[in-house]
C-alpha cells in the first residue's frame, strides 16, 4: 500500500510539472512572445511612447509663459481650459495626460511581468531591462502625481488620495486610488530598486541609467519637501557624473542652441507636443527681465520676436519639442536648495556658483554669497526658475513652494480681457481625472 | 490535479475481487445487448445492472431461484435459474414509449429514458435519404440543423441559432467519441450508423468549453457479438442537371453594346483609349468604335461587326463548354459479424464525382476496420482503424473570366468558335497593344479561356488516418473503467502547375521580360505552386463508470473521467519558377530586387513569391463527470460538469476551478396516479439548465509583441505590444434553459415533442472600451478585445410523427419546425455609421436589441418626378443629399428584420404499400428578408456589372409611376446616389419560401437464398421552389450571385448477403 501511495505521489509530481508545460505551449508559432532580454529592450526602446509621450499638464498651467487670446481661441479644450485653470480639461480627447501616461505604465509592466517567467539573456542584461522598466513606471507615477494628486505635504492627511498604482499589466484588476503617501512611496521604492539594477550610465540617453534613477529620486524627494533625502540622492547622482555644459562653448544665437543628447543630459524625454506650449508660448516678461545681460542663457533660451516678445528656444531636445528629462544642472540646483534649507549655506552657495559660472559669459561672473539660509534659498530658487524654463518642473515647484507662505505665488492669466487667477491654495493645482475614468472605475474625483 | 484523478482511476482495478457464480447476458429481439437492465434474484432479493454489452454477473447465488429481468422500454421477464453456465435472456419491447434508441454523447451511450436533455437522433435510414457523398448535406432536411445557403455564408450550419458574434460558430463534430479535427469530407457517410445532435446544456455540457454551438456526435457502424457474418453492398449513381446559368438576370448583349456606344460617344472611354502606358483593357465593341473613329475601319464595317457581336451571349458558350451534368458514383462494401468474444467489421468505399464544372472532379477511397475482442467477460479491447484518401482536380476557369479590374466580363464575349476552336477574350491589356507587343520576342499574350480548361493542372490529395483503441474493464458489479486513445492524422498536398500554355504563366513571363537586356527575368518554363498542410491530433481519455440500482426502483449512473488532447497543425506554401515537369529542373529567380515591368505596364516590383509557413498547437486538459438518477421510472435527475484548461485560456482561467455544468429533470407525468388523460397515455416533461462554452482560437492569453524599425530619437529597432495579456481570457459562456414535453397519443399513432429554449451568451469575444488606467490600446484606441459582449436567443422546436395508415397503405408524416431568434443584448463599442449595417445581412454588425443578422435599409421616398433621382429622408424631410444620406447613423435607417429565417423546418410524408414506398420532403424557411441587387450606374460603366434593371430605368417624367429604378446619370458624378438606391428599402424582399427538397421511390425485394435483403431506390432532389413570397422569381438562398442547386436524380441499390 505504501508503494502505491509513493507511486501516486511521484506520478502526481511529474504530472503537475508536465501540466504546466503542456498548458504553457505557444498556440501559434507566428506569435512573437517576448522571450529574450533583447525583446524586452525593444519594447523599452519604443521612444515615441516612453520618451515622447509625457504630459504637458506639468507645464500648461505654469507662470513661465503666456499666449494671446487669438492663439488661445484656436486650441482644443484641453489646452484652453488647462491654460486658464478650468476644471474640465481632459474630457474631450481620450488620448490625454491620464491615458497616455498609464500607457507608459502598462508597457513598463509588460516588461516587468515578462521578467517573472524565464527570459533568455545574461544577468546584467536582465537587470538592465528590469531597472529601466521600473524607472519608467516610477517616472510615470511621478508625473501622474504632479498632475492628478494634491501636493505632498508632511501635514497632508493619511487619507489624501494619490493615484491608481497599477503594478502589473493585468487589465482585469480593478482600478482604485492608493493613498498619497503610498503613491509616493511606490515611486521611491521602484526608483531605489531600479538604481540597484541599472548601470551607472547608458550608451543611449533614451534608456534610463542609475544616475537617472538617482536624479528621479532627488526630484521626487524635493517634491515631497524631504530635503535631506533629496540632497543625498542629488549627491549620489553627481558622484557618477557632474559635468556641466559651458554655455560659452555653444552658439547661443543658433535657432536651437542646445543639442539633443548633449553631455549635460542624464536621461532624455520630451512632453507631448501642444501648440500652446511648443509654438505659441511667449516668455513671461518678468522672467525674461530677470536674466542678467551677461547670462548666456538670455540669448541661448530666448528668441526675440519682432513685436518685442520672446519665445523659448532652449529645449535640450534641440527642437521645438519641450525637454522634460533630467540634466546635471538640475541636480546642482536640487543639492543647492536642499543644503540651503538644511542650513549648509556655504555648501549651498558653492553648488550655485559652480553651476552659474558655466552659464555666464566668461570673466563676468563673480561668486554669489549669502548671509543667511533664507537669502541663499531666495537666490537659489530664482536661479532654479531661470534654468528650468518649460521643463515640466515649474508646476511642481509652484505646488511645493505654495505650501509655505514665504514662497507662495498667486498667478494670473488674461484672456479676452478677462483675468483668471490661481491662488496658492487653489484646488486647481490638482487636475481633475478624466470623467470617463471616473465613470468606468468609480474612483474618487478630485475637487 | 488532473493526474491525481487519473492515477486514482488507474488504481481502481487493483481493489476488485469477488466470486462469480452466474454469468448471463440480456439482449433484445434484434440480438443487441440491453444495457442497464435490472436483474433481480427473486428469493435472495439482490439486484445487478447489466453492462453496456448486456452482460451481468450474480455472486453467491443458489440454483433454482428465479431471475426477474427488467429494463426501461422492455417487458420484464422471469427466468428460472436452473442450470449453471451462460444465461441468455431476450427481452421484448413494450409498445407505448419513446423511440427505442440509444443516444450517444461521445462519453456514454444511454437510453433516452435516462436522459433529460435535448437530443436529436438521426438513424441510418434518415441518413440514407440523400445519396450525397457528404455527411453534412445528408443531415439537411432530416434534422433541425440550419444550413445557411446564402452565397457568402455557403456551408455554414448552426444548431439552434448562432451562439457567438465573432468566435468560432461551427458546431463541434465528434466521430466515435473523439472530436474530429480533420476535413469532414474524409468521412464516408456510408460508414455512419447514426448521428446524435446534442442541443441543450444537459446534453452537451459534457463537452464543456467547446459545446456552445451544439455537438454532432457521429457513430460509425460496428460488428456485433454472436452475429452471423454478413456482407452489405451499396451502389448508387447520381446525375445532376447542369446549373441554370440564365438564373441570374443579365442585360442582353445588344443593350449592353448600345450602352457602350452611348458612353463612347460621350467620351467615357477616352482616358483609357489614350492611355498607352498601362494599356487598360477595352471591350471588343469599344475597340471597334475606336478603330472606326480613328478611320481604321469604315462605318459600315464597324456597324456590321457590332451587330454580329450583339448576337453573342457568353452564357451560351459557358453553358455549352464549361458546364455539364454532374455525375457521382458511390460504391460501399461492409463485411461484419462476430463470435462470442470477437466482433469485426471491415468496410471499403469508393466514390467518384465529376462536377458540373468541366475539368473538376474528385474521388475518395475509404477503408475501415473495427474489431472488438473480449477475452474475459470483464475485459473488452476495441481497435478501430480508418484510412481515407481523396483526390481533387480543379481545372475549371470559369470563375477567372473577368476583364481588367472590372471583376466581370462583357456579356458578348465569345469563347469558342464555329469549329470548336478556342477564341481569345479581352483580359488585362488592350488588344492593339498585345497584337504587336514584343515584336515576336514575347509569348502570346492572348487569353483563351477554353484552352485554359485543358492546360490547368491543379490537384489536391487529402489523406486521413485514424487509430482508435479502447479498453473496457469491468471492475466489479458497480464499477467499470474505460481507457481510450486516438491518433488522427491528416495530410493535404496541393500542387498547381501553370505550364507555359496557361495565361497566368505567359502573362508573368511577359511582364518580367526586360527588352533592354533581352532577358526573361522569370525564366521560360512552368510555374509550380505547392502547398501542404498537416494535422496531428492525439487524444487520451480515462473514464470510470459506476452503475447501481436498488430493487429496480432507483437507478444511479455516474461517469467521471479525464481527457488530454493535443492538436498540432502546420502548413506551408512555396513556388518554383522555370519548372520543367519532364526533367524536374527549375531556375532560381531574383525575389529581392524591384525588376522593371515590360513597357512600364506597372511600376517595377519584385517577382511574386507566395512563401508562407504556419504552425499551431492547441492543448487541452479536461475533467468531466455526468450522473443520472432514476426514481421509480418516473423521475430522472441528471447532473453534468466539465472543466477545461488549455494553452489558449489564460492562467487566471486555468487556475480557477470553475467548471461548465448542467442539470436536468425529467418527469414521466403520465405515470402518476392523478394522470387521467387516457387519450395521452404517455407524457413526459423535461427541464434542464446549464452552461456551455465556446473558444476563439484567434485570441491568446499571453503577451505578444510586434517589431518595427527606427525608433524616434535613436533609430533603433523597437517593438510594441500587439496582444494585451489577458490572464482571465476565457471561453465564451452560454447559459441554456430548455423546457420540453414529449408525448404519444392515439395508440402511439401521434408522437412528438415540443421544446422551448432560452440561450444567453455572456463573455462573448468582442471589442469594448476599456478603463484608460489599464493603459491598454487596440489599434490606437483605448479599447480591448476580450470577453465583453452578450446575446440572447430563444426558440421553439416542434417535432411530430404521425402514422396515418389506411388499410395496407402505410402513411407516415414527420413534421419538424424550429423558431430561433438571436439578438444582441450587450455590445458597447458600436460604430453607428449606416454603412456598417448596410451589408445585405451577410455579416454581423452587433447592435443592442437587434438580430445578429439583420437587414437595414434606407427609407425610400420614391423617384423625383422631374429627374428620376432616387430620394430618401434626411431628418424627416425628403432629400437628395446623397452624401448626407449615406453618412446617416443606423438609427436613421429602416430596420426590416432578420436576414436569416426565424422559422424553418421540413415536412416528410412517406407512403408504403407492400414492398413499395414513396417519400417526399418539403422544406420551408420563413420570417426573413433579403435585399435584391439592382442596377448601379457606377458598376455598369466601370465594372461591366450589367443588371437588367437598367432597362426599367426612369427615362421621362411619368415613369416614376411604374418604376423605382433611378434615371441614368452621365457623367455619373455621384457614386453615393448609386449606393443610396442599392441600399434602399425598395429593394428589400421577403425571403419566405417553400421548396420541394426531394422525392424518393423505393422497392424492397423480398429476401431469398443469396441475399437477405435488397432495396432499390430512386431519388430526385432539389426539385425547386413551390412557393415564394417575392414576386421577382428570386431564390432567396441565391439572391446575390451563384445559382440554385440544380435538380439531381439518383438510383441506388443496397443489398445484404
Amino acid at each position: 500500500m505504501h508503494k502505491i501511495k509513493f507511486l501516486t505521489l511521484i506520478i502526481l509530481l511529474l504530472a503537475i510539472s508536465a501540466c504546466k508545460k503542456f498548458l504553457d505551449t505557444k498556440p501559434s508559432a507566428s506569435l512573437v512572445v517576448p522571450q529574450t532580454s533583447s525583446d524586452l529592450q525593444a519594447l523599452l526602446d519604443n521612444s515615441t511612447l516612453l520618451n515622447a509621450s509625457w504630459p504637458y499638464a506639468t507645464e500648461i498651467g505654469s507662470d513661465d509663459y503666456y499666449v494671446t487670446t487669438t492663439e488661445w481661441e484656436t486650441r482644443p479644450a484641453a489646452e484652453k481650459n488647462g491654460y486658464i485653470w478650468e476644471a474640465d480639461v481632459f474630457n474631450e480627447n481620450e488620448r490625454n495626460a491620464w491615458s497616455l501616461t498609464y500607457n507608459i505604465v502598462y508597457t513598463a509592466n509588460i516588461v516587468a511581468d515578462a521578467l517573472n517567467s524565464k527570459i533568455e539573456g545574461s544577468q546584467s542584461e536582465i537587470n538592465n531591462v528590469k531597472g529601466q522598466a521600473l524607472f519608467f513606471r516610477a517616472f510615470a507615477f511621478n508625473q501622474l502625481l504632479q498632475v492628478f494628486a494634491v501636493p505632498y505635504n508632511e501635514q497632508s492627511p493619511a487619507t489624501a488620495p494619490g493615484i491608481p498604482l497599477r503594478l502589473d499589466a493585468d487589465l482585469n484588476k480593478k482600478t482604485t486610488r492608493a493613498s498619497l503617501e503610498n503613491s509616493y512611496q511606490q515611486v521611491i521604492n521602484d526608483c531605489k530598486l531600479a538604481a540597484s539594477l541599472l548601470p551607472d550610465t547608458q550608451a543611449i540617453k533614451t534608456r534610463p541609467s542609475k544616475q537617472a534613477a538617482f536624479a528621479l529620486l532627488a526630484r521626487t524627494y524635493l517634491q515631497m519637501s524631504k530635503y535631506n533625502e533629496a540632497m543625498q540622492y542629488a549627491d549620489s547622482a553627481l558622484r557618477i557624473n557632474a559635468f556641466l555644459l559651458d554655455y560659452n562653448s555653444i552658439n547661443t544665437s543658433a535657432t536651437r542652441p542646445l543639442a539633443q543628447f548633449n553631455r549635460e543630459v542624464i536621461f532624455h524625454a520630451v512632453m507631448i507636443t501642444s501648440n500652446t506650449l511648443n509654438i505659441n508660448a511667449k516668455t513671461d516678461s518678468v522672467l525674461y527681465a530677470s536674466y542678467n545681460i551677461n547670462d548666456k542663457r538670455k540669448q541661448a533660451f530666448f528668441k526675440l520676436n519682432t513685436n518685442g516678445t520672446q519665445t523659448f528656444k532652449g529645449s535640450y531636445d534641440g527642437s521645438a519639442r519641450l525637454f522634460n528629462g533630467f540634466t546635471i544642472a538640475e541636480l546642482y540646483l536640487i543639492r543647492a536648495e536642499c543644503r540651503a534649507r538644511l542650513n549648509q549655506v556655504n555648501e549651498a552657495m558653492n553648488d550655485l556658483n559652480t553651476f552659474l559660472v558655466k552659464r555666464w559669459k566668461t570673466g563676468t561672473f563673480t561668486d554669489r554669497s549669502a548671509a543667511s539660509s533664507a537669502e541663499a534659498l531666495a537666490l537659489i530658487l530664482a536661479e532654479r526658475r531661470k534654468e528650468l524654463v518649460l521643463r515640466g518642473i515649474r508646476w511642481s515647484d509652484l505646488r511645493r513652494l505654495n505650501l509655505a507662505t514665504a514662497t507662495e505665488t498667486t498667478i494670473k492669466r488674461v484672456v479676452n480681457n478677462t483675468t483668471f487667477t490661481l491662488t496658492p491654495q487653489s484646488p486647481r493645482y490638482t487636475f481633475r481625472i478624466p470623467q470617463l475614468v471616473i465613470q468606468m472605475t468609480g474612483i474618487q474625483q478630485n475637487d | 490535479m488532473y493526474l491525481k484523478i487519473l492515477s486514482f482511476l488507474v488504481l481502481i482495478p487493483l481493489f476488485s475481487c469477488s466470486q462469480i457464480t452466474i454469468h448471463g447476458k440480456v439482449i433484445n429481439e434484434e440480438g443487441l445487448p440491453v444495457e442497464a437492465a435490472t436483474v433481480l434474484l427473486k428469493n435472495k432479493n439482490t439486484t445487478v445492472l447489466t453492462a453496456p454489452d448486456g452482460s451481468f454477473v450474480l455472486n453467491n447465488t443458489t440454483l433454482y431461484d428465479t431471475l426477474v429481468v427488467s429494463a426501461i422500454g422492455y417487458l420484464s421477464q422471469q427466468v428460472p435459474n436452473n442450470e449453471r453456465g451462460l444465461l441468455t435472456i431476450i427481452l421484448k419491447r413494450k409498445t407505448t414509449q419513446l423511440a427505442d434508441i440509444t443516444i450517444s454523447t461521445g462519453y456514454q451511450r444511454l437510453p433516452r429514458e435516462r436522459s433529460t436533455g435535448s437530443f436529436e437522433f438521426i438513424n441510418t435510414e434518415q441518413l440514407n435519404r440523400s445519396m450525397s457523398t457528404s455527411l453534412l448535406s445528408r443531415l439537411e432536411g432530416v434534422s433541425n440543423i440550419y444550413f445557411d445557403r446564402r452565397s457568402a455564408a455557403n456551408g455554414a450550419f448552426t444548431i439552434r441559432g448562432r451562439s457567438t458574434l465573432f468566435g468560432n460558430a461551427a458546431p463541434l463534430i465528434v466521430v466515435d467519441n473523439i472530436p474530429f479535427e480533420a476535413d469532414l469530407s474524409t468521412i464516408n457517410p456510408n460508414d455512419i450508423e447514426s448521428v446524435t445532435i446534442l442541443k441543450d446544456a444537459a446534453a452537451s455540457s459534457i463537452w464543456g468549453a467547446r459545446a456552445a454551438n451544439g455537438v454532432i456526435v457521429v457513430t460509425t457502424k460496428k460488428g456485433r457479438y454472436s452475429a452471423q457474418p454478413s456482407l452489405q453492398v451499396s451502389i448508387n449513381t447520381t446525375i445532376t442537371k447542369k446549373p441554370d446559368l440564365y438564373y441570374n438576370p443579365a442585360l442582353p448583349s445588344a443593350d449592353y453594346i448600345g450602352l457602350e456606344q452611348t458612353l463612347f460617344s460621350n467620351g467615357f472611354y477616352d482616358p483609357q483609349i489614350s492611355n498607352t502606358t498601362t494599356w487598360p483593357a477595352l471591350t471588343p465593341a469599344v475597340e471597334i468604335l475606336t478603330a472606326e473613329r480613328q478611320g481604321k475601319i469604315s462605318a459600315a464595317l464597324a456597324a456590321q461587326q457590332l451587330s454580329s457581336l450583339k448576337l453573342v451571349n457568353i452564357r451560351n458558350d459557358l453553358s455549352k463548354y464549361f458546364y455539364r451534368p454532374a455525375f457521382t458514383q458511390q460504391y460501399a462494401l461492409a463485411y461484419s459479424g462476430g463470435s462470442a468474444n470477437l466482433t469485426y467489421l471491415f468496410s471499403a468505399g469508393y466514390d467518384q464525382s465529376t462536377a458540373s464544372q468541366v475539368g473538376n472532379k474528385n474521388n475518395r477511397f475509404t477503408l475501415r476496420s473495427q474489431t472488438s475482442f473480449r477475452p474475459f467477460n470483464w475485459l473488452e479491447y476495441s481497435l478501430g482503424l480508418s484510412l481515407t484518401s481523396s483526390r481533387y482536380w480543379n481545372a475549371n476557369t470559369a470563375s477567372n473570366l473577368v476583364t481588367g479590374y472590372a471583376g466581370n466580363i462583357y456579356p458578348y464575349a465569345q469563347l469558342v468558335g464555329a469549329n470548336g476552336q478556342a477564341l481569345p477574350v479581352v483580359k488585362d491589356y488592350r488588344w492593339p497593344f498585345i497584337d504587336t507587343a514584343g515584336n515576336g520576342k514575347l509569348l502570346s499574350w492572348y487569353y483563351k479561356p477554353y484552352d485554359e480548361l485543358n492546360n490547368a493542372h491543379d490537384q489536391t490529395t487529402l489523406s486521413e488516418k485514424r487509430i482508435n483503441s479502447s479498453i473496457d474493464i469491468r471492475i466489479n458489479r458497480f464499477f467499470s473503467l474505460n481507457l481510450l486513445y486516438q491518433l488522427q492524422q491528416q495530410q493535404s498536398v496541393r500542387s498547381n502547375l501553370f505550364n507555359t500554355s496557361t495565361y497566368y504563366t505567359r502573362n508573368l513571363i511577359n511582364l518580367y521580360y526586360n527588352p533592354a537586356t533581352a532577358v526573361f527575368n522569370i525564366p521560360l518554363g512552368s510555374i509550380l505552386d505547392q502547398s501542404s498542410s498537416s494535422i496531428n491530433a492525439h487524444t487520451g481519455r480515462t473514464q470510470l463508470n459506476y452503475a447501481q440500482s436498488w430493487h429496480s426502483a432507483q437507478q444511479l449512473n455516474i461517469i467521471a473521467g479525464a481527457e488530454v488532447r493535443s492538436t498540432t497543425s502546420a502548413s506551408n506554401t512555396f513556388r518554383t519558377y522555370g519548372y520543367n515537369e519532364n526533367t524536374l529542373t527549375y531556375y532560381n529567380v531574383n525575389f529581392i530586387d524591384n525588376l522593371p515591368i515590360y513597357s512600364g505596364l506597372a511600376p517595377a516590383r519584385p517577382i511574386p513569391n507566395p512563401l508562407s509557413f504556419a504552425n499551431e498547437t492547441l492543448h487541452f486538459l479536461s475533467l468531466y463527470t455526468n450522473a443520472s438518477y432514476l426514481f421509480r421510472k418516473k423521475y430522472t435527475l441528471t447532473l453534468s460538469a466539465r472543466k477545461d484548461a488549455s494553452n489558449i485560456f489564460g492562467v487566471g482561467t486555468n487556475q480557477k476551478w470553475v467548471p461548465l455544468w448542467s442539470s436536468g429533470l425529467a418527469w414521466n407525468i403520465s405515470k402518476e396516479k392523478f394522470w387521467h388523460l387516457n387519450n395521452i397515455p404517455f407524457a413526459r416533461l423535461r427541464l434542464t439548465w446549464g452552461y456551455n462554452g465556446n473558444i476563439d482560437n484567434s485570441m491568446a492569453a499571453v503577451t505578444t509583441i510586434r517589431y518595427a524599425t527606427k525608433a524616434l530619437f535613436t533609430s533603433l529597432p523597437y517593438a510594441t505590444v500587439q496582444n494585451t495579456p489577458n490572464p482571465e481570457l476565457r471561453w465564451e459562456k452560454t447559459a441554456v434553459l430548455n423546457m420540453a414535453l414529449d408525448f404519444a397519443m392515439v395508440n402511439d399513432r401521434l408522437k412528438g415533442s415540443l421544446e422551448y429554449f432560452i440561450k444567453k451568451g455572456t463573455g462573448l469575444i468582442g471589442l469594448s472600451p476599456v478603463d484608460p488606467t489599464t493603459g491598454v490600446q487596440t489599434n490606437g484606441t483605448f479599447s480591448f478585445k476580450g470577453n465583453v459582449a452578450s446575446m440572447k436567443s430563444n426558440g421553439l422546436e416542434l417535432s411530430l410523427t404521425s402514422i396515418n395508415t389506411i388499410g395496407s397503405l402505410q402513411w407516415l408524416t414527420t413534421f419538424n419546425g424550429s423558431y430561433v431568434a438571436s439578438k444582441v443584448t450587450e455590445y458597447k463599442l458600436v460604430n453607428l455609421n449606416a454603412s456598417a449595417f448596410l451589408n445585405l445581412g451577410l455579416a454581423i454588425s452587433p447592435l443592442q436589441g437587434k438580430y445578429l443578422y439583420s437587414i437595414y435599409s434606407q427609407h425610400w421616398a420614391g423617384l423625383d418626378p422631374l429627374t428620376g433621382d432616387p430620394q430618401g429622408y434626411l431628418n424627416g424631410t425628403v432629400s437628395k443629399d446623397y452624401t448626407s444620406l449615406v453618412n446617416l447613423t443606423v438609427n436613421d435607417l429602416k430596420y426590416n428584420g432578420s436576414a436569416i429565417p426565424l422559422v424553418f423546418g421540413s415536412l416528410i410524408n412517406t407512403w408504403s404499400w407492400h414492398s413499395w414506398s414513396l417519400s417526399c420532403n418539403i422544406m420551408y424557411k420563413l420570417g426573413y428578408y433579403f435585399m435584391r441587387p439592382s442596377v448601379s450606374y457606377n458598376e455598369l460603366f466601370n465594372n461591366m456589372n450589367a443588371h437588367p434593371d437598367y432597362l426599367l430605368r426612369w427615362q421621362q417624367p411619368g415613369d416614376e409611376k411604374f418604376t423605382n429604378v433611378p434615371s441614368m446619370l452621365y457623367p455619373n458624378t455621384n457614386t453615393n446616389r448609386d449606393y443610396f438606391y442599392n441600399t434602399s428599402s425598395v429593394l428589400v424582399e421577403k425571403g419566405d419560401h417553400i421548396r420541394l427538397q426531394d422525392l424518393i421511390l423505393s422497392f424492397a425485394a423480398p429476401g431469398n437464398k443469396t441475399f437477405s435483403k435488397m432495396q432499390f431506390s430512386f431519388n430526385v432532389s432539389n426539385l425547386g421552389i413551390i412557393w415564394r413570397a417575392n414576386k421577382k422569381g428570386i431564390d432567396p438562398d441565391y439572391f446575390n450571385g451563384g445559382y440554385p442547386l440544380p435538380c439531381s436524380f439518383s438510383l441506388g441499390i443496397k443489398s445484404t448477403f
